[in-house]
């Protein structure tokens, strides 16, 4: 059981007032309670809580304000999710608006007193206590007693002093008003409403009671006017929650002892436990007096302040009325009467009284306004708790992270995950970098980190079966021991994904996604096999965190991966192009070889269990040392694949099509696949080239290499703005063509795959990995600004 | 597969949270010693079984043949070195002493190596997954701080899957004062370091 009190310590309207329970002073009874409780091990006492939000399913949203301490926090924000919720928000005092009440010194009477009874500090020195119910005479009597002059001014033509005042030097104004207040710094003096001027410097108003409904009516309970009290109530409840106390209207110390003892009996029921004898304390009450109903004192109204957080009038809500606003609830957005912080806390029974008046009703049938989380204003900070700059994300780290931060990388963000970008030298500029990478790639061999690429496993015998409704290309003969290309399509027809995937074993296969889609590819696959395709035996699984994977490129990667797997045949014709190996290193470290490339070159991947990543990428540098091995990053591995054609995350961007990208020739006629309907609406291209007006991936060769490049290569397109596609073409600018004249020879791999760019003016070729149709548009399909 | 023995070819294993979990006491330790203490459990092999919803009877009949269980959810069974805790829907996860491979491959004998013919996919996620230990007098406090589920309920040898700090995790609560801790190997640094800083009040220890 949770104990939330908003104060630092228990004990409510008794830590401020004057009373006695079982015949001794009322905190002695709070002490004795306080101490009780915490003998109880189920039972948490949260002071300095306050419950701001009450939610759905009882769910309720506190903050905590700490004592300061080394390493704590100054506030904690709870959510808390209860069973049995029992308010005992209590009430708070009601103003009695009247011309010029804004002035410092005018204050709510229960202010006065708690700063009087519970902190000793008398708030002026000549007090006019102004009520319209017997709360006037409790703050008279103890204004008094501290000695202060005081004058009640009593609303209602009856009232006596009663005999508690008696000795007491209280003058009584009886069945008068406040009409005006003077004062410069603060109030100074108030005249009646019968022109009689009081010189004070404090004022003390007693409207009466408002019970704090807020979060009952958080729940979206409406509450209801209690015509007896007058006041509103706790109405039906929505939730598992009950009211007691003030905040149901029943304001003494009686009636919150019984209502407390109520709950307490029903709670323990709820629970089949046998309820205790009770012996409820008895208190002293002050003699229950009703009070009249005064809503404001009319007068000048414009001056009148009904919520003066917000300014506003009594005034403002007769405006509301005369402009139609008359609805509480259009009044409220009209006058912003109890909005933001204040939360109806103030003048907003007031201010639907005054509306009442206005149309001529009464406030039970104009109502009042939705009560809104939160009750009291807290912190952002709060809520946001540890999550603001670095930490507003979680930070994704590949297994060689620490491994490239060792190397000096710079990174780049890619979803969650750092990628890294470049391993610059000492002095060198990240561009150096890269294009220095970018070379030692081409001519020897570099190695990657794409252990972010999302990896995937499905097991099962229907897995070519998934994979043939989820691709759009046939993937029902992919042998054991084989890598293929694949394109993913959204029911939309617009590409969401590829990668490749891989058949380890007959019904174990092996998924890549990119690094960005691999969460929405898993759960796209999970949707497919839990509401599209139930009776598939497929088991899918991400394991992207369990595998290291580095990419090994360049020309010089075979050598370099036969010292890692001495035993292993590795030519082309043991383990050709798109072949699939598994191994195991010394000490049963498993390891998987994938020949795929993504930057041109002859390549491979190699995934590790994310443990041995680091130890696998230092052995990998260790062993090509001589062979020219160096770390490659990002900008590199961009550069790459630019000049080889392979699209990414840039062109993959949701809104573009197979055919766009020139992928069209991946669509296959024999089958059905998720997307394939609507892939084929007019405009989209279908299996066709991309349709006129599409955007479309281009790769651009200059056609004399001796020419060096100018404004006039760039694409007439260029500088127009087009919105957020990615292109190819727009990416060119940062593949500098001088770096490219470093490469004038077009070296292939010794079996004629990957790295074939083709000459200027050859025919387009279709190459790409798994020798799929390569996005490359040149020659004579080059558009004309190029020749 | 090709056996390689070159040992100068061997890998050394590195943990994810070798840069975080420097051993040390950290934060306001009182006189009692720390109020949590973090441990690195990487001496475990985790294995994910998971098992189609209408293969799990024939599953769980197979596994209890071969000595082992598939707990209810939001259980954990022992059988021996081998755990075996509820971690999601239609997923378990094995839990063992580390031997690269021995778990899978004693799991898979249960099903006369042929889990995928059960509707059982096993998965070795001994480094996909991170297992982080957390004991200590504090540790119920501090666990609040990061997760919504019912830390009463959860008692010895109950399993919850849920989040810490936005990241799904799976809790295991081993003894009445500690948890295992399973949380995504990418994610493992990020959730110590949020464990880490709401420890700080009640002092811990990088054991």
């Amino acid at each position: 059981m949770i104990l939330a009190e908003q104060d630092t310590e228990l004990g409510g309207s008794l830590l401020t007032e004057r009373s006695t329970i079982d015949g001794e002073p009322a905190s002695l009874w709070v002490d004795r309670v306080v101490g009780e409780l915490d003998t109880l091990d189920n039972v948490e006492v949260m002071a300095r809580t306050t419950v701001f939000g009450y939610y759905d399913h009882n769910i309720l949203g506190a903050l905590e304000r700490l004592p300061a301490a080394e390493h704590g926090a100054r506030e904690r924000y709870w959510r808390i999710e209860a069973g049995r919720v029992t308010l005992a928000a209590g009430a708070l005092e009601r103003p009695i608006p009247f011309p010029d009440n804004d002035r410092p010194g005018i204050m709510l009477a229960s202010a006065v007193r708690a700063y009087l009874n519970r902190w000793a500090v008398p708030a002026g020195t000549r007090a006019v206590v102004f009520a319209n119910n017997d709360d006037g005479f409790s703050t008279a009597r103890d204004l008094s007693q501290a000695g202060m002059a005081v004058t009640l001014v009593d609303s209602r033509a009856d009232a006596e002093l009663p005999r508690a005042l008696t000795g007491l030097d209280v003058t009584l104004h009886r069945g008068r008003t406040i009409a005006g207040s003077k004062g410069r710094h603060r109030v100074s003096e108030v005249t009646l409403d019968d022109g009689t001027r009081l010189p004070c410097d404090l004022v003390a108003v007693a409207g009466g009671w408002n019970p704090s409904v807020n979060l009952h009516s958080q729940t979206g309970a409406k509450p209801v006017w209690d015509s007896i009290r007058d006041c509103f109530v706790p109405g039906q409840p929505r939730q598992n929650e009950s009211s007691v106390g003030s905040c149901a209207g029943r304001f003494t110390t009686a009636e919150a002892i019984q209502d407390g003892a109520y709950a307490a009996v029903a709670a323990i029921r709820a629970l089949d436990k046998p309820v205790p004898e009770l012996d409820l304390p008895v208190p002293e009450d002050p003699p229950a007096g009703r009070g009249e109903s005064l809503w404001y004192v009319p007068g000048h109204d414009s001056h009148t302040f009904l919520d003066p957080q917000h300014d506003v009038t009594v005034a403002d809500v007769k405006l509301a009325h005369r402009e139609g606003y008359r609805s509480v609830e259009h009044m409220k957005r009209y006058t912003t009467l109890g909005m933001a912080t204040d939360q109806g806390r103030f003048g907003n029974v007031n201010g639907m009284a005054v509306m009442a008046e206005a149309r001529g009703l009464t406030v039970a049938d104009v109502g009042t306004t939705t009560f809104r989380p939160p009750y009291t204003p807290i912190s952002v900070g709060a809520l946001a708790g540890r999550k603001r700059q670095q930490t507003f994300m979680p930070l994704r780290r590949s297994p060689l992270h620490d491994w490239a931060v060792d190397r000096g990388a710079i990174f780049a963000e890619a979803g969650l995950w750092k990628r890294s970008r470049a391993f610059p030298q000492a002095g060198e500029s990240l561009r150096a970098a890269s294009f220095r990478e970018t070379t030692q790639t081409r001519n020897a061999v570099g190695i990657c980190d794409v252990s972010t690429l999302g990896k995937i496993d499905l097991q099962g015998p229907d897995a070519p079966e998934l994979l043939n409704r989820v691709y759009t290309n046939g993937w029902k003969r992919l042998a054991v021991g084989r890598a293929r290309y694949g394109l993913m399509l959204r029911e939309d027809g617009h590409v969401m994904d590829d990668g490749t995937t891989s058949c380890l074993a007959p019904g174990h296969y092996h998924m890549t996604t990119t690094t960005g889609q691999a969460p929405k590819v898993m759960s796209h696959l999970e949707w497919c096999l839990q509401a599209l395709w139930t009776d598939l035996d497929v088991q899918v699984q991400s394991v992207t965190d369990q595998w290291a994977g580095l990419a090994v490129a360049g020309p010089n990667s075979r050598a370099l991966l036969q010292r890692l797997l001495p035993d292993v045949d590795l030519s082309n014709a043991a383990f050709p192009f798109m072949g699939v190996g598994q191994y195991e290193l010394p000490g049963g470290v498993p390891l998987r070889l994938f020949r795929i490339s993504f930057s041109g070159e002859l390549a491979y991947e190699v995934n590790v269990p994310a443990d041995y990543g680091p130890a696998l990428a230092d052995k990998l540098l260790d062993l090509g040392d001589d062979l020219g091995a160096v770390p490659y990053g990002l900008e590199a591995l961009d550069v790459m694949r630019i000049e080889k054609g392979h699209v990414t995350a840039g062109e993959l961007d949701g809104r573009t099509t197979a055919a766009d990208l020139g992928m069209q020739g991946l669509m296959s006629s024999k089958k059905d696949y998720i997307g394939r309907v609507l892939s084929q609406r007019p405009g989209h291209g279908g299996s066709q080239p991309a349709a006129p007006g599409r955007p479309q991936v281009r790769q651009r060769r200059r056609a004399d290499p001796r020419r060096q490049p100018s404004a006039a290569d760039r694409h007439p397109d260029h500088n127009r703005p087009r919105p957020g596609l990615g292109l190819l073409g727009d990416l060119e600018p940062d593949v500098r063509p001088a770096h490219r004249a470093r490469f004038p020879a077009r070296r292939r791999a010794a079996d004629g795959r990957g790295g074939a760019r083709g000459r200027p003016g050859a025919r387009p070729r279709r190459r790409g990995r798994g020798g799929l149709p390569a996005l490359l548009r040149s020659g004579r399909d080059a558009p004309t600004w190029l020749t | 597969m090709a056996d390689l023995t070159d040992s100068s070819l061997s890998l050394a294993p590195v943990s994810p949270l070798a840069r975080v979990l420097v051993p040390g006491d950290f934060g306001a330790v009182g006189a009692d010693g720390p109020g949590v203490v973090f441990r690195d459990r990487r001496d475990l092999s985790l294995v994910t079984i998971q098992v189609r919803p209408d293969k799990q009877a024939g599953a769980r009949q197979a596994l209890e043949t071969a000595g082992f269980a598939l707990p209810d959810v939001g259980q954990a069974a022992h059988s021996g070195d081998v755990a075996v805790i509820w971690s999601a829907l239609d997923r378990w996860i094995a839990v063992a002493p580390r031997a690269p491979g021995a778990l899978h491959d004693q799991l898979a004998q249960a099903f006369g190596g042929d889990p995928r013919g059960h509707g059982v996919a096993l998965v070795d996620q001994s480094s996909g997954l991170f297992a982080l230990e957390i004991g200590g007098p504090k540790l119920d406090a501090l666990l609040a701080k990061g997760t919504p589920v019912d830390l009463h309920a959860l008692t010895t040898d109950r399993t919850a899957a849920t989040g810490i700090d936005h990241q799904p995790v799976t809790l295991w609560r081993t003894e009445a004062d500690r948890v295992l801790l399973l949380v995504g190997r990418s994610f493992a640094q990020d959730t110590l370091e949020f464990l880490q800083e709401m420890a700080l009040e009640f002092g811990y220890r990088n054991g």
